[in-house]
């Protein structure tokens, strides 16, 4: 009953039980973690874009 | 593809159906797909829900980018005649892997590259809008001494917003595992044999010290994960339940963070200073070489070679840099460690180190006892290597050496064994604690033992070390 409307949301035809536990607490964590990521990520896109702009306008 | 076929190539098919094919036993749980066997060509079939699968695999630059990376096998499609049910729509030809380990033969270093891998393989999925759909070590294998992912239906397409249906597998095959063997002991890759299906993270965490609570990375994906793992949650939260790309990638990025942080095992192997020690001078040493590279040069048409009891694998090294593919088979895991280091390092693509006990070799294991394979069942090989070994199984584990002559016979068409006699320093070493109750440890009853089952082809003193290269025959 639980899995069927799991399926009816996520017609994913994965074979594997993805555990319902599991499944829910990565929403959580994954969440948490996407934060830092993404400004990780940006951050080191800044750096990268400001890196190029020293080069070309140095020496 | 319809083209009308003449009789000559209607027989031709007729002829192919009619030899067997043989699924492989650990492929059975996808319904997209399976393995078999036919005529020693190794075939994956494609089924009706894994034929989009592998079209998007395709469509998207996933399989360009993967193969040509390394990250996963090239196959070739295959005429659908060669298929084994009806139900398939697609036949595939998988480059072949020439030896299968299993993640509980693996060091820390092989499952830690394993890990990596399969992240790898999922970050560069989601870029292209697909996604791994399972995240089993047994989807990883090593060619050419590299990890690669065999399991091509295991991408399928990437839906937004859908959880990742494999972190939990990915968290008890690679990192709880992988922790355990960092922060505990790397023996405990055994627990991997009993639990098929990756470590209960329950129980990676009930073991592991408090101070993993610390990291960020294990204390989420194992500790709250192990208590999360086995709940059952409410109709809403499930419905709701939804991680964007992003989330994803994070999740991901996370998971690989964690893993590189993990301090490979510690400790020097017990053997470490083997070679160092007053087991051969160096000219004895050479001297071994020598005759280990003639012997094996002898043996026609050998293509694999197994070293049982490699250590960090040097006779091994010889072995394949004489075209072999090997096998290095060692009980100590930090041997197998520093074996495998040395491989990658010098990229050596045909010796592939792995931990055995050969006093409780990894039998057939899983689904009717069939899903993963016995040391024995995958040889035999045909040269192996029993080289300073005889004595920690007559000995150290008193094995008669019949009984050792006979499980080599199973394993090898071919044998290079080493005679090591009681009065060498090594057997000594064994005997120092114990009654001598092996008075049929010698050379003539070693002989005897041999020649029931082999033919006994050379017989090379090493120079004055006491100890005697043979090389033998099956077929005695």
């Amino acid at each position: 009953m639980l899995f069927s409307f799991f399926e009816s949301n996520h017609p994913s035809l994965a074979y594997l039980d993805g555990g319902t536990g599991s499944m829910v607490f990565q929403v959580a964590v994954a969440g948490i973690l996407s934060t830092g990521y993404v400004i990780r990520t940006r951050w080191q896109s800044l750096k990268a874009l400001f890196n190029k702009k020293t080069k070309n306008s140095g020496a | 593809m319809a083209e009308p076929q003449s009789l000559v190539q209607q027989e031709d098919e007729e002829q192919r159906r009619l030899s067997e094919a043989v699924r492989i036993g650990g492929s059975f749980r996808d319904p997209a797909g399976f393995v078999y066997e036919r005529d020693g060509e190794l075939l994956r079939q494609v089924n009706a829900t894994g034929i989009a699968e592998l079209r998007a695999l395709h469509d998207s630059g996933l399989y360009a980018e993967l193969s040509g990376a390394g990250l996963l096998v090239a196959h070739e499609e295959m005429p659908l005649a060669d298929a084994d049910t009806d139900e398939a729509e697609a036949v595939l030809k998988p480059e072949r892997v020439p030896f299968i380990s299993y993640p509980y033969e693996w060091c820390f270093g092989q499952l830690r590259d394993a890990a990596l891998a399969t992240l790898e393989i999922q970050k560069r999925a989601l870029a292209r809008g697909m996604v791994l759909k399972d995240a089993s070590a047994y989807n990883i294998q090593f060619l050419r001494g590299k990890p690669i992912l065999i399991d091509s239906l295991s991408l399928e397409p990437y839906k937004e917003g859908e959880p990742w249906v494999a972190y939990r597998q990915f968290c008890r095959h690679f990192l709880a595992p992988l922790a355990l063997m960092s922060w505990i002991d790397p023996q405990l890759a055994m627990l991997q044999r009993t639990s098929l299906d990756g470590v209960p993270l329950a129980l990676a965490s009930k073991l592991l010290p408090f101070k993993t609570k610390l990291s960020g990375g294990l204390l989420m994906h194992l500790h709250m994960h192990g208590k999360r793992e086995d709940q059952t949650a409410t109709e809403t939260r499930q419905n709701s339940a939804r991680v964007s790309k992003t989330a994803l990638q994070a999740l991901v990025d996370s998971l690989e963070k964690t893993i590189q942080g993990l301090a490979p095992p510690g400790g020097k192997t017990e053997w470490a200073d083997y070679y160092q020690d007053n087991s051969y001078t160096p000219e004895q040493m050479e001297r071994k070489r020598q005759l280990a590279g003639e012997m094996l040069d002898s043996i026609p048409a050998a293509k694999t070679a197994w070293d049982l009891g490699a250590n960090t694998g040097e006779f091994a090294r010889i072995a394949a840099a004489k075209g072999l593919q090997t096998v290095a088979w060692d009980i100590d895991s930090a041997a197998v460690e520093q074996g495998y280091a040395i491989v990658r390092r010098e990229q050596i693509p045909n010796v592939l180190p792995l931990r055995q006990d050969l006093m409780n070799p990894s039998g057939n294991l899983g689904w009717a006892e069939h899903e993963r394979d016995s040391v024995s069942a995958r040889g035999p090989a045909d040269v192996v290597m029993a080289l300073a070994l005889v004595h920690h199984l007559a000995i150290a584990n008193n094995v008669p050496l019949p009984q050792i002559a006979e499980y080599l016979s199973h394993l090898g068409r071919w044998v290079l064994i080493e005679w090591v006699p009681k009065e060498d320093v090594q057997v000594r070493r064994l005997l120092a604690s114990r009654k001598d109750v092996f008075a049929h440890y010698d050379q003539p009853s070693f002989e005897a033992a041999l020649s029931a089952f082999f033919e006994v082809c050379q017989v090379e003193p090493i120079l004055d070390s006491g100890r005697t290269l043979y090389l033998l025959r099956k077929g005695g």
